[in-house]
């Protein structure tokens, strides 16, 4: 009897056992990949590093901008299948950090995609707070960054540019980095940004880290070596104190750009550092500190344009010997005045340079059809970018026949003496300049010197001079211009001889573009004439070109020229 | 020496073996590299004094008195050890300890024994069979009454089910079993209203739904995990991410089977399950070639305790049962199980007719 209900029981414990057989095949040979994959999910969570970024140091090895250690606190959610429940604990902590640190919702950092909770620049106060609570809760990390410093970052800000928090486009669960936005930070963003370090937790269930891979160390950034002289930049950032405009120092002979000055300028630090109601500041100011003047403004070039059109148009053959200026002249049917009323009587272009005389170029440009002229001032570099790599700037405005509306005649006149649709960037005016006194070379005008690593390795070294095109020029014409450009500063007759220098001898051209423009804040139409100024020095072998534009300043007689002058003596000096 | 003897001794100990190397892989520390717990040494000191006590009982001779005698006395002090608990210091919110100098033990572990030996002399004893199945039942349920408050639900089932499955191997099998299945459907919702808690029946909702896997379901998703990743060979041994990680509840005692099939694969598993099945097979061997009767409902019983046991915990372990506490025999961390279990097999290897023969 018993043996036989025996059997049906093993019978039972037969059945099940295959069943668990069955089972076991199921979970461990067909849903191996899915289980595997599982368990990988479990137990591994990856921790970013952030590596310090490339330092910038200028001509002479000084420090532009730097690093600072800064600490932040990382607050994450605990994770759980139920969206809804993350996003309510997400609210609660915040709400928690914001008591707790006493720190304003405006400077907690937030990602809702890995539901983070980020609060940089901590005080030692917060940081020890923070520290207690990461005793008791997995969750929170104290994270080291760095913080960018630029110093004196008014004067450095226009090419330095900025830093804000971007999403590293590796994997969406990266943290954020800042990442260079503008200017040369954003220029040279891959050099400066070094790579993350990356270590792989492996982690309990209790969110505890039990075992750290270190996967990739972190690497520090490239540092850049730039051509911007710093006590250059500070001086000529002190002398447009107060004014908008730029001040633009090249080097003559290889493009290397020495001073790059655009006011107003903004504080890039207060971006570097989150500091929100500085940045909303700067974003709403109405003189748009953020526009680099010296690369992006674009301005009719006044008289200084005569400089080009007078070497542009002697290669085409056209020149003039004189002038005669009765103060004004019959372009068509309509009168075009001189800047001196008066008239300034009988003009070579010399006298027509260093006087700043309109009637001589007004005379001049009958002498060429549209397209000579036109070609004259694109073979300078006008209506075209510079080649300045990656730095926004503008093309300027130079149009071919076919774009003009009115009268090519009247146009032509305007045009040659720098006004009409006719406009540039100083950043232009200085290349232009500079190729009168290299022997014809437009040169690609540079900022970065060199590229390399902590240890001294050079990985990119751009200071061997790129000429863009090279111009023949006339040489008697070119010798007149440098005669006239001369006299303008050191002849009584000169329009700038009130910026002589004793200590100095320059040369330069000064120019005044009439511009008509609404004032931003109260929509009047303001008059005020922008002023120019395009210099070199030294006189004998030119080494440097200096371009000072003051907007609405005045005279370029008046306004620029001084400015350039109080440079020139202190770098030439 | 005997076959079944030899067979039964090795299976054991292999098993047992593997068992204290899945405790230890499940109890070391994986940030100190430490291999070598505490566990698993005393699981090792148990398992050598379980396995001695095995061999000594195989070779005692017993009679109808002295099996008597045994068994009423060692049933009646377990019953009273097992209320004695009762009264004890709870540990995770059940007192099932019983607290010595040097060690603490499960009275319920043994009381099985005791109550499958009593179980045995009434299922042989010559009484008319309706006052027979009422004394089986009357055991039983007195025994599975005394755990049920500790509380320990499955236990207490199980007692049932021992109760059961003593008057199914004692009376005619067709009546019994359609009796039975009627009263269980009968009883089953008042059970349901009455003596399940909330979490018992969430447990019982998950395994059916098969679903809510942070909930009352979580350990069996991690489970599932642990077993599924092991794959056809296993991550090797001490390479379990989901033992040493401590994603897995419970993993010396409990889900210590998945931490076994996490290291060693499918292949491993199939391997312990079937020496498992071979043990139940060797071990009914013995119960149908007994002489005694006694010796057959006793080892019968024993193979339905062991067997259930078995069953439980590996469905258990792959997502198939409902969560209990069910230990694996011979193979979870826990000396009161060992030591009992190995009693039993003792105890029925000397029923086996050709054990007297060395």
């Amino acid at each position: 009897m018993i043996e036989k209900n025996l059997l049906v029981v093993f019978l039972v414990f037969c059945a099940i056992f295959s069943i668990i057989l069955f089972r076991l095949f199921h979970l461990q040979v067909l849903k191996y990949d899915f289980f595997k994959a599982q368990a990988q999910k479990n137990i591994f969570k990856f921790s970013y590093t952030d590596p310090p970024r490339g330092l910038i140091f200028d001509a002479n090895n000084d420090i532009i901008a730097s690093n600072q250690v800064s600490f932040c606190g990382v607050f994450s959610v605990p994770y759980s299948k139920k969206r809804h429940l993350m996003i309510q604990k997400y609210e609660e902590i915040k709400s928690f950090v914001e008591q707790e640190l006493s720190v304003s919702r405006e400077s907690i950092q937030e990602t809702l995609n890995n539901f983070t909770l980020t609060v940089c620049n901590l005080t030692p106060i917060q940081l020890e707070r923070i520290y207690r609570l990461k005793l008791f809760n997995p969750n929170i990390e104290i994270k080291k960054t760095y913080n960018r410093v630029v110093n004196k970052p008014e004067a450095f800000s226009s090419i330095i540019g900025y830093l804000a928090q971007s999403q590293s486009n590796q994997s969406s669960f990266a943290p954020i980095r800042q990442r260079g936005v503008l200017g040369v930070e954003k220029c040279y963003d891959d050099f400066l940004s070094g790579v993350e370090g990356i270590t792989k937790l492996s982690i309990n269930v209790r969110a505890e880290t039990v075992e750290t891979i270190t996967l990739r160390k972190e690497t520090s950034g490239l540092n850049l070596k730039l051509f911007i002289r710093k006590d250059w930049q500070n001086r000529a950032f002190e002398l447009l104190s107060g004014k908008a405009g730029a001040i633009v120092v090249l080097e003559v002979n290889t493009g290397y750009l020495r001073t790059v000055v655009s006011a107003p300028s903004y504080n890039a630090n207060a971006f570097n550092n989150q500091d929100v109601p500085e940045i909303r500041k700067i974003l709403n100011n109405v003189e748009k500190p953020l526009i680099n003047r010296a690369f992006q403004g674009v301005y009719p070039p006044g008289s200084v344009a005569k400089i080009f059109v007078a070497l542009g148009l002697a290669n085409y053959g056209k020149k003039l010997k004189t002038a005669f200026c009765p103060g004004y002249d019959l372009v068509g049917k309509r009168s075009l005045r001189c800047h001196k009323r008066s008239g300034h009587g009988t003009m070579d272009l010399v006298e027509a340079i260093s006087q700043s005389c309109d009637v001589y170029f007004y005379n001049l440009s009958k002498l060429a059809n549209y397209d000579e002229i036109f070609n004259s001032l694109s073979l300078f570099g006008f209506g075209k970018e510079t080649g300045l790599e990656c730095i926004p700037q503008s093309k300027g405005t130079l149009r071919p026949k076919d774009k003009i509306k009115h009268s090519i005649e009247f146009e032509k006149a305007l045009i040659s003496i720098g006004q009409g649709g006719f406009s540039a960037s100083p950043i232009q005016v200085a290349v232009a300049m500079a190729s009168l006194l290299n022997g014809g070379k437009i040169l690609k005008p540079k900022l970065v010197e060199e590229i390399y690593s902590d240890d001294s390795t050079t990985y990119f070294n751009f200071s061997s001079p790129e000429v863009m095109q090279t111009i023949e020029l006339e040489k008697q014409t070119m010798e007149a211009v440098k005669e006239g450009m001369f006299k303008a500063i050191n002849s009584s007759s000169g329009t700038a001889y009130s910026s002589r220098s004793k200590q100095v001898l320059y040369a330069g051209k000064t120019g005044t573009a009439q511009v008509i423009d609404l004032k931003r804040k109260t929509k009047q139409k303001i008059h005020e004439d922008h002023a120019w100024f395009v210099g070199y020095w030294p006189v004998e072998n030119p080494k440097f070109v200096i371009v000072v534009i003051v907007e609405h300043g005045g005279s370029g007689g008046q306004i620029a020229a001084p400015i350039a002058k109080e440079f020139i003596e202190f770098a030439g000096g | 020496m005997d076959k079944t003897l030899i067979g039964t001794f090795t299976s054991i100990g292999l098993l047992n073996l593997l068992g204290i190397l899945s405790v230890m892989s499940a109890t070391s520390d994986v940030s100190l590299d430490n291999t070598v717990s505490g566990f698993a040494i005393r699981q090792s000191i148990y398992s050598i004094l379980g396995f001695f006590i095995a061999i000594l009982l195989s070779r005692v001779q017993f009679n109808l008195s002295l099996w008597r005698t045994l068994a009423n006395v060692s049933h009646a002090v377990l019953t009273m050890l097992t209320i004695f608990v009762l009264f004890s210091e709870p540990i995770k919110g059940a007192s099932r300890w019983l607290d010595f100098v040097f060690f603490s033990f499960q009275p319920a572990e043994f009381l099985k024994i005791s109550t499958i030996s009593v179980l045995s002399l009434l299922c042989v004893s010559q009484i008319e069979t309706k006052i027979k199945l009422f004394l089986v039942f009357l055991t039983g349920i007195l025994s599975a009454v005394c755990v049920a408050f500790q509380p320990d639900l499955s236990t207490s089932l199980l007692f049932a089910l021992y109760s059961w499955t003593a008057g199914y191997l004692c009376s005619q099998p067709k009546r019994y079993v359609f009796w039975s299945f009627l009263i269980v459907l009968l009883i089953a919702p008042i059970f349901w209203e009455l003596f399940l808690e909330p979490y018992q029946r969430r447990r019982i909702i998950a395994l059916l739904r098969g679903d809510d896997p942070l909930g009352s379901n979580w350990q069996v998703l991690q489970s599932l995990i642990a077993v599924g990743s092991g794959g056809i060979f296993g991550k090797g041994y001490l390479g379990g991410t989901q033992s040493r990680f401590e994603l897995l509840p419970e993993r010396h005692t409990d889900f210590v089977f998945s931490v076994f099939c996490e290291e060693f694969g499918f292949f491993g598993a199939t391997f312990v399950v079937s020496l498992f099945l071979f043990v139940l097979f060797l071990l009914l061997r013995i119960a149908m070639s007994s002489s005694s009767e006694l010796g057959k409902a006793f080892t019968g019983l024993i193979v339905v305790k062991l067997g259930v046991e078995i069953v439980l915990n590996i469905l258990m372990t792959l997502g198939l049962a409902p969560v209990t506490g069910t230990a694996l025999p011979f193979f979870s961390y826990g000396g009161s199980s060992l030591m009992s279990n190995y009693i039993a097999v003792g105890l029925c290897l000397s029923f086996n007719k050709k054990s007297r023969m060395f």
